[in-house]
């Protein structure tokens, strides 16, 4: 009726469910199918004539056509006039059994239409038997193998029917190749879905075995570390940050003769040896900030007796980020602190017997210099002065190869005082200049530079500078020491005109016997050792020396120290300087 | 009389060449190979003016030698230079209270200077 008074045209209701009352017993029989309604707009006088361009008149055979001019201005004239509907029933079932006389109950699925052309549209169904009537399978139209026309009340209506069976075959037979479309789909997406399950299963089964693999990894990790720790014969032991053992690895039974569950009840920092205790506490403490941190110190044994160990700890950092614990790695360094001891008896052994000879060669060479000075004999004087010249040479390899040892060995020991650094260079100069004859030593200084350090040491080393200023410039004859003092430091450098150095080798030339590769013409005699003595002394002092660059040929060697503060030039200060000076001063080597 | 310097060292190459030039300076010159037997060989009327005494010596310490003179009745106003070419021969020296030491090798010129510092004549 919507559908009616919306457009102004017939239609048909929806199926209707009518009880039909047999008249015999006065039963109802269960229902009535295929009922429904026809709805005939009725319009008043004047729209009715102003309507009567639909041909309602024509013959009965014809079908009944409307126009097809429904336009929307015609249509809301239609609907305002609309004054009415006329109901009539449409019984399918009697209508089919009057077309199908053979078999009138034969069971009929049928479609009409309200628009009677060969192609009928979806929009043109006012009722199909078959639910969900779509424009596919309308448009498999042959699925109906008989057309008739319905006329009610001077309108055609257009039927196609088929009997049930037919029409389904004739539908299946239509759908045949919708079957085979579909099938393909299906199998297709079966196919797909079995491939994707299939790569996921795979992948599932990769991540899995990764995962097991993981595990294995994982579990053989633990077992190699678990062997590595059992079987060590380093001390690996676990403490937390006030001494706890927390684990303990076997080998303490055999270097400690601990048992490692007797050690699970002990506190470590009462085995340590009372003066090393502090010192070990407070660096296992510092270690709650992380790092790792190294200490010799002496443990006690299971018999009393203490044995030297050497022991790297690190933090171990728990879920929280926190550290909670020590995890040390301890090994016995008697026996390496013993070698080391020979050693140093070695070196002062070495350095003893070698220093002998040299000692009476030298006092015979310079009395008979003295003696052939006396007796005026040239040719002698010149021999025993290149003789005491080698002397001197082999008495700074000696001691050279000493200080090398000394400074490896971290034991070389500095007797510090507080000095005028620039006297000190004046009387370097003086000797270092009685070396040579071909170069004069140029000394240009702005002010006295005090410094705290060790006179001999620093002297040591303006000595091995100015020695290579000479011996690397034997074309030239002038060296130029300059001494510039600031508030802060004081700076020496030593400026030759000889053969200079590269300047991708100019901080290599402090390296630990590092030899310039010259021409063989001009290769010098030495082990490469004074310049890395010299950096090693400076940085003692904590000063700097590099290597300047010079304007024309030659090097420049500078080094740098701190300058003492001027607070300690006042009289309390100073008083105190000069009793330091005092104690550790060596005047002339005479200690009273 | 001349001033009579001891030398103590147990390398008879150092003692022949220093008794060589110390006698060629003009000193009296004694050389000990044992420097344990010093006390033994002198007596008040004999007393050196000077020991050049080294410190490591076979058969006795140098060290424990000079804290021995330095406590002897006769000997503790005896001055002792250590000659030694021990690298910490300068501490030493402080420590076991010597008047001065002389690092090996050294030029006879530092030789000299420092004798005569404690030459009587």
């Amino acid at each position: 009726m919507k559908k009616a008074s919306r457009t102004g045209q017939p239609a048909l209701s929806t199926p209707i469910n009518l009880p039909i009352l047999n008249e015999s017993d006065s039963q109802t029989s269960p229902q009535c199918q295929n009922l429904f309604f026809l709805l005939l707009p009725d319009y008043q006088s004047p729209a009715s004539d102003s309507v009567n361009n639909f041909d309602f008149s024509n013959n009965n055979s014809e079908p009944f056509v409307t126009d097809q001019v429904i336009e929307t201005q015609e249509q809301n004239n239609q609907q305002k006039n609309v004054e009415g509907f006329i109901f009539l029933s449409f019984q399918a079932d009697y209508f089919f059994s009057t077309e199908i006389l053979q078999n009138p109950s034969l069971p009929v699925d049928f479609v009409v239409y309200q628009n009677i052309d060969e192609q009928p549209l979806i929009n043109d169904v006012l009722y199909s038997s078959v639910p969900k009537l779509t424009a596919q399978s309308l448009a498999k139209t042959n699925a109906y193998t008989q057309q008739s026309i319905l006329q009610i009340v001077d309108q055609a209506w257009q039927v196609f029917w088929a009997p049930n069976d037919n029409f389904t075959k004739s539908f299946e037979r239509n759908l045949y190749p919708l079957y085979l479309f579909a099938g393909l789909s299906m199998s297709f997406l079966v196919f797909l879905l079995s491939r994707l399950h299939s790569k996921t299963l795979t992948q599932a089964e990769l991540a899995t075995h990764d995962l097991y693999a993981s595990q294995e990894a994982l579990k053989r990790s633990r077992l190699l570390y678990q062997a590595v720790v059992e079987n060590a014969s380093d001390l690996v032991t676990i403490i937390d940050l006030v001494g706890n053992v927390l684990y303990a690895s076997p080998s303490h039974e055999e270097v400690l003769g601990y048992n490692p569950e007797d050690l699970a009840n002990i506190n470590a920092f009462q085995l340590l040896h009372p003066d090393d205790f502090e010192s070990v506490r407070i660096k296992v403490a510092g270690l709650a900030d992380g790092g790792s941190g190294r200490a010799e110190f002496r443990f006690k044994r299971k018999d009393g007796s203490y044995i030297l160990l050497e022991g790297i700890g690190t933090g171990i950092v728990d879920d929280r980020g926190k550290v909670g614990a020590v995890f040390i790695i301890s090994r016995d360094i008697t026996e390496r602190k013993e070698i080391e001891k020979r050693k140093d008896e070695f070196m002062t052994i070495a350095s003893h017997e070698l220093k002998t000879p040299v000692t009476s060669l030298k006092i015979y060479t310079q009395y008979l210099q003295e003696y052939f000075q006396k007796c005026h004999d040239p040719v002698a004087l010149e021999l025993l002065n290149k003789m005491n010249q080698q002397l001197g040479r082999l008495t700074n390899l000696i001691r050279d190869l000493l200080d090398v040892s000394r400074l490896e060995a971290g034991k070389l020991q500095l007797r510090t005082s507080i000095f005028d650094l620039t006297k000190i260079v004046k009387e370097t100069i003086a000797i270092v200049q009685l070396t040579t004859e071909k170069h004069t030593i140029y000394l240009t200084s702005s002010r006295v530079a005090m410094v705290q350090a060790d006179p001999d040491r620093i002297s040591q080393a303006l000595v091995n500078l100015l020695t290579n200023a000479v011996k690397y410039s034997p074309q030239s004859d002038r060296i130029e020491v300059s001494v510039n003092a600031d508030n802060e430091q004081v700076k020496v450098c030593i400026r030759d005109y000889g053969l200079g150095i590269p300047k991708s080798k100019r901080k290599q030339v402090f390296d630990r016997f590092f030899r310039l590769n010259r021409p063989k013409s001009e290769t010098y005699a030495g082990f490469g050792l004074g310049l890395y003595i010299c950096a090693q002394i400076i940085d003692r002092h904590e000063g700097k020396i590099w290597v300047q660059n010079t304007v024309g040929p030659g090097s420049t060697f500078c080094f740098s120290l701190p300058i003492v503060a001027k607070k300690r030039k006042s009289r309390k200060k100073q008083n105190r300087s000069t009793k330091i000076r005092q104690k550790d001063k060596k005047p002339n080597k005479l200690l009273k | 009389m001349p001033t009579k310097i001891l030398v103590a060292d147990d390398d008879p190459a150092i003692l022949d060449c220093l008794q060589m030039f110390l006698t060629a300076e003009g000193y009296q010159v004694d050389c000990l190979a044992d420097a344990a037997q010093i006390t033994t060989n002198y007596s008040r009327s004999n007393l050196p003016d000077l020991i050049l005494l080294d410190i490591w010596m076979s058969g006795s310490s140098g060290k424990e030698v000079c804290l021995r003179l330095k406590k002897h009745r006769l000997f503790k106003k005896v001055p002792i230079l250590l000659v030694s070419a021990h690298q910490d021969t300068a501490k030493i020296a402080q420590e076991i209270g010597a008047d001065g030491y002389l690092l090996k090798p050294f030029d006879i010129n530092e030789l000299r200077s420092l004798v005569k510092k404690f030459d009587k004549s």
